[in-house]
């Protein structure tokens, strides 16, 4: 009854109304955008770190992980193929992937330049499985064989081209140092501003006999098809000398992302609250012009509470259906930007090299993003409006009866 | 009274001069061959390395790894440069700037030990701080250019090879400890065949440097000081 009320009372002042559902509408939209730049990039990020960085588990020798600083290369995993076959037999376990990535100087004309050289298993690894990951020419290295695959920036930095060879020095695992030459054998783009960089990639068995590990490799990363299986990897490994982790845990990044998630709810909340102050004048402006209106329905037996919350629901219903249109015209937006990209670099995304950012962002919303800024804008509308429209419960019918409007 | 303080004076001087010249006869050799084991040790674990190195007049130097995880790499220091050769490198590499800082073979030891000038009396000036048991003596570097400015030796009295030195840094830091023992004679010259060097800077960082085999002023081929016959 009072809901059908609430509707007929904001199409009597239409102009009004688009106007307070305005305010609504723009901050649903920017914030449909805000959320949905903000969730692409954390994807792409999560995405990253689990490709290049953790897999969902983290396997690292325990001693490594307490001397990193140092990179003690002599803390690797050894026989790091026994232990992948072992973690390969683990239901829920899709892959595992040797991993060991080093900053070495490459050598050229007689000058170093710093580089990162990351061993891996080209046919398992997650550096070259994943969208986004391009090989411009040439192909993959061969496993034992001293070829490297090295990123586009790289080639184009130093004018190196498919079939060039190249020589990189690094401490080795026994403290000593190491030279090796390879050849490039392709060279490929990657979205991880960490890995377009100044990355190389070789076989994980070339890099650990150059690095004198033998066979093993410093990290071991694990992909699997459900989340949080470090425990039960580490109960079947029953290896006290390894580290497992998952890789919420692994990551520092995924930790700092966590909180800044939160941050993001405090300024949403703020530009809802901002953007309420439209509907809160209004709401305000209606309680002072309809007093002979409140009053004429207390005097037909409505209680001030039942009055009250029609003012309510009238914002709830201006406020839920600007922010669902708000909504429905992010979600077209977002579709578009989704399909296109943007280039995070052209934006000066290069200065947030080191958290594993992508180059280009495909911004995207859940649902589940949708509803929460729908229910948020609504919420914090009415909740809003509940200052101006308890005015109501303090209002005498006689006098409201009385009044000129 | 005057006249005997300066007498004092002058004759002191001229026993550092004496002390320096003895102890640089020993290390100025017409050449050298020798081969020698090095142990490493640090708070993480320890490796063994063996070397042969060729030296000759003019400070120019070859070593060869000959032993241990690093064996087939070579290093040669001629006319102040100094070249890396790895076998897994198809280019012979030349170490500059702050890389001839890194530890060679993971020892205590750095590539820039390795190009030092040997003249001693050349780059440094000397004190005598004390003669009782040992020749203790500072050396005080007179240019800019040596990568330790100062050096406090205490040298055997009856060798002038010193078994103790203290290597410092222009801030008068101490950077290195080398313990020198087992002393012996070979064509004339004073030789300590181990030497321990303790990276002060470090916390349980020793290398141990046992000489196995020594050959002086013999007959070493040109080729041995070229780039080129590192990659042989």
């Amino acid at each position: 009854m009072t809901l059908s009320l609430a509707y007929r009372n904001i199409l009597r002042n239409k102009r009004r109304s688009i106007l307070s559902g305005l305010a609504i509408f723009i901050a649903a939209i920017v914030l449909c955008l805000t959320v949905a730049f903000q969730e692409g990039m954390i994807n792409d990020m999560v995405e990253n770190i689990k490709n290049h960085v953790t897999g969902n588990v983290l396997i690292r020798n325990k001693e490594y992980g307490e001397h990193e600083r140092i990179m003690p290369l002599q803390f690797n995993i050894p026989k790091v193929g026994d232990v992948i076959a072992k973690l390969e037999s683990i239901p829920n376990v899709e892959r595992a992937t040797p991993k060991t990535s080093i900053p070495v100087q490459l050598y050229r004309e007689g000058k170093t330049q710093n580089a990162q050289a990351v061993g891996i298993d080209f046919a398992t690894s997650g550096f070259f499985n994943q969208k986004g990951t391009t090989l411009v020419e040439g192909t993959l290295a061969k496993e034992g064989t001293k070829e490297c695959v090295i990123t586009k920036t790289l080639a184009d930095k130093y004018s190196l081209a498919l079939g060039d060879k190249f020589t990189f020095l690094s401490k080795t695992a026994t403290s000593g140092s190491n030279g090796m030459t390879v050849t490039i054998c392709g060279i490929a783009r990657f979205q991880d501003s960490d890995v377009e960089g100044t990355s190389f990639f070789l076989p994980y068995d070339t890099l650990g006999r150059m690095l004198r590990m033998g066979d093993g490799s410093l990290e071991i990363q694990v992909f699997t098809t459900k989340e949080n299986m470090a425990s039960r990897i580490e109960e079947s490994l029953q290896r006290s000398d390894l580290e497992i982790r998952n890789w919420t845990e692994a990551s520092i990044i995924i930790k700092m992302l966590q909180f800044t998630k939160l941050i993001y709810l405090f300024f949403e909340i703020i530009f809802f609250l901002l953007a309420s102050t439209v509907i809160f004048n209004t709401t305000m402006m209606s309680v002072q012009e309809r007093n002979k209106e409140i009053g004429t329905m207390v005097a037909l037996g409505y209680s001030k509470r039942q009055v009250m919350f029609l003012f309510l629901e009238e914002s709830a219903i201006l406020s839920f259906f600007a922010s669902l249109s708000g909504s429905l015209v992010a979600y077209v937006l977002i579709s578009f930007m989704h399909a296109v990209g943007f280039d995070l670099n052209a934006m000066g995304g290069a200065a947030v090299n080191g958290m594993n950012f992508s180059s280009w962002i495909y911004p995207w919303l859940s649902y589940k993003g949708y509803l929460s800024i729908i229910l948020l804008g609504t919420g914090i509308a009415v909740l809003t409006c509940t200052i101006p429209a308890r005015r109501i419960l303090k209002m005498e019918p006689a006098v409201a009866l009385r009044s000129d409007c | 009274m005057i006249t005997i303080t300066l007498l004092a004076l002058s004759l002191s001087a001229e026993d550092i001069n004496s002390i320096l010249e003895h102890y640089q006869k020993n290390i100025d050799l017409q050449s050298s061959v020798m081969e020698a084991k090095l142990v490493i040790k640090d708070s993480l674990g320890s490796s063994t390395s063996e070397i042969r190195s060729y030296t000759r007049k003019g400070g120019d130097t070859r070593l060869d790894v000959i032993g241990g995880p690093d064996k087939g790499q070579k290093i040669l220091k001629k006319d102040s440069a100094l070249y890396l050769y790895y076998p897994d490198s198809e280019e012979i590499i030349r170490l500059q700037g702050s890389n001839l800082k890194d530890s060679f073979l993971g020892s205590d030891f750095s590539y820039e030990d390795l190009t030092r000038d040997n003249d001693i009396q050349k780059n440094y000036e000397g004190t005598l701080l004390d003669e009782n048991g040992y020749f203790h003596v500072m050396l005080k570097a007179k240019n800019r250019k040596q990568t330790y400015q100062q050096q406090e030796l205490w040298l055997d009295r009856n060798t002038y090879v010193p078994v103790k030195t203290i290597l410092y840094s222009a801030s008068g830091k101490a950077l290195r400890q080398i313990e020198s023992s087992d002393i012996r004679n070979i064509d004339g010259s004073s030789f300590a065949m181990e030497s321990k060097v303790v990276e002060l800077l470090k916390n349980n960082s020793s290398t141990t440097m046992t000489i196995t085999k020594i050959e002086l002023n013999t007959l070493i081929k040109d080729s041995i000081f070229t780039k080129e016959d590192l990659a042989w």
